[in-house]
């Protein structure tokens, strides 16, 4: 892992995290000070499960996965980041520690915000609490859909509206429209809580549908059958 | 005498949420409340609606549910006293993210959302405190997720019945003190599946007893290797949080 101070384009993208702009430009110079930017390689991990949260983050590029082992040793992947967002701010604001590990997928620059340098400043920031209970109830939401998906909705539904959501999450750095890098079919299997063989199956319908083709890269072939997919009746 | 601010204060410092706050503190957010008592199938709150006030569970019992973008409607879990909904409420110009429904008449303090937000503006350490206990929500939902994705219905259901069961006399019993459809509900499952579940788990020493409203397991350590939970032992919270 190698690390550098930001640069003044760096600055300016992680001044538009919600809780780093609620910072003012004084308190976010001086925080940026104390900044620095972590490059790492494929399959480093940036924290572990129980590690106390004493860093908060913003992903510059690269794809992370937050992955959860059980007792057993099962992984199960919650979630993949793949474009430039802060993360773990509230965790971490909250002292308390990261309840996933989080592991790199493809190369990347992350901005690391020691918590100590964070939540002093924000102690003289008027009303910046709300900036953190908004990423707070993003999350929630998030979570809230997971939790509904999983409990609702059945494996073919979940796995079309994956790949339509992944698309669109990464369609501002795709070169073209059906040129998104999907993670590999057993990282999303795991991902959407299916078995490897319902995803197989699964992907062999929406492939008979025209949906979709397998290949070696997944590549959606007509969104609209997939939406299709995506809304079916539960 | 006690006024009702004092009486709120009293319900207040006993809230996960709030009980490592100063007095002073509390009584501060007690005066942003008021109590509200709801009959039974009545709206707590609404998904969609502009987020007003938060709202702490006092006695009663709500259901929780959330929709998805294409306004399907689907149960998310089951709420008790001690539970605060209506976190979207803090942020302005809000709107609720989920329905909360009673289940049977419920009283609740609703606590002022925007009034909430300033008291929350002015005290840091209260924030960080609620930030923490947020936290630990969102983390539940997680671990939730993680067993919805990695535990069978039989496993799930074993799981729930472990959290709850009481050593009698060398073995362990659960009392069922809700309906087997609302511990499906609970759970995300029908009820037939239930059924097939409790009929599974007879292989490895659950049975059923007293029309179905005490379940006795034979042996809790089996049941609980069998739900994959070996290795948890004595960490009862990974019992809870498994449901």
């Amino acid at each position: 892992m190698r690390s550098r101070p930001l640069s003044e384009t760096e600055r300016d993208l992680v001044a538009t995290a919600p809780l780093f702009s609620a910072l003012g430009e004084e308190r976010f110079r001086d925080l940026v000070g104390k900044c620095r930017v972590e490059c790492h390689a494929v399959g480093e991990y940036l924290f572990q499960a129980g590690d106390i949260a004493d860093h908060l983050y913003f992903l510059l590029f690269g794809q992370l996965r937050l992955v959860r082992i059980s007792a057993q040793g099962e992984e199960t992947v919650m979630h993949f980041l793949t474009r430039a967002c802060a993360f773990a701010e509230a965790i971490s604001l909250a002292g308390r520690a990261y309840p996933v590990n989080c592991e790199v997928m493809e190369e990347c620059e992350i901005v690391v915000v020691p918590r100590d340098a964070c939540v002093a400043l924000l102690r003289s920031t008027p009303r910046v609490a709300t900036d953190v209970l908004v990423s707070l109830i993003e999350w929630e939401r998030f979570l809230l859909d997971e939790v509904y998906q999983l409990r609702h909705t059945k494996p073919l539904q979940r796995i079309a509206s994956f790949l339509i959501d992944f698309e669109d999450r990464s369609g501002e750095q795709s070169v073209g429209v059906n040129a998104v890098a999907y993670p590999e079919k057993r990282q999303i299997a795991s991902r959407i809580g299916v078995t490897p063989e319902t995803f197989s199956r699964s992907l062999r319908k929406l492939e008979a549908a025209g949906a979709i083709a397998k290949g070696p890269h997944l590549k959606i072939l007509d969104r609209h059958i997939l939406e299709q997919s995506a809304q079916m009746a539960g | 005498m006690i006024n009702d601010i004092e009486r709120i204060a009293g319900v207040l410092r006993f809230a996960t949420y709030f009980r490592t706050w100063p007095q002073e503190d509390i009584l501060e957010l007690a005066g942003l409340c008021d109590w509200v008592r709801l009959d039974a199938d009545t709206a707590m709150i609404s998904s969609g609606q502009p987020a007003l006030a938060l709202y702490l569970i006092v006695n009663g019992h709500v259901e929780l549910s959330f929709e998805d973008r294409s306004g399907k409607s689907g149960l998310i879990d089951l709420l008790g006293n001690g539970q605060l909904v209506g976190e979207c409420a803090l942020v302005p110009e809000g709107c609720y993210a989920v329905s909360v429904r009673t289940l049977e008449a419920t009283t609740a303090i609703r606590i002022d959302g925007p009034g909430f937000s300033d008291f929350l503006a002015d005290h840091f350490d209260c924030a960080l405190t609620m930030m923490s206990a947020m936290t630990e929500r969102l983390c539940q939902m997680l671990r939730q997720a993680e067993e919805l994705k990695c535990r069978s219905a039989a496993q799930r259901l074993g799981i729930y019945l472990l959290a709850d069961a009481v050593a009698i006399d060398g073995v362990y019993e659960t009392p069922l003190t809700i309906e087997k459809s609302a511990l499906a509900r609970k759970l995300g499952m029908t009820s037939e599946t239930i059924s097939r579940a409790l009929k599974k788990l007879v292989d490895v020493g659950v049975t059923q007893h007293s029309n179905g409203h005490i379940i006795r397991i034979a042996n809790a350590e089996i049941l609980a290797e069998w739900c994959g939970l070996a290795g948890n032992d004595g960490d009862e919270n990974a019992f809870k949080t498994a449901v």
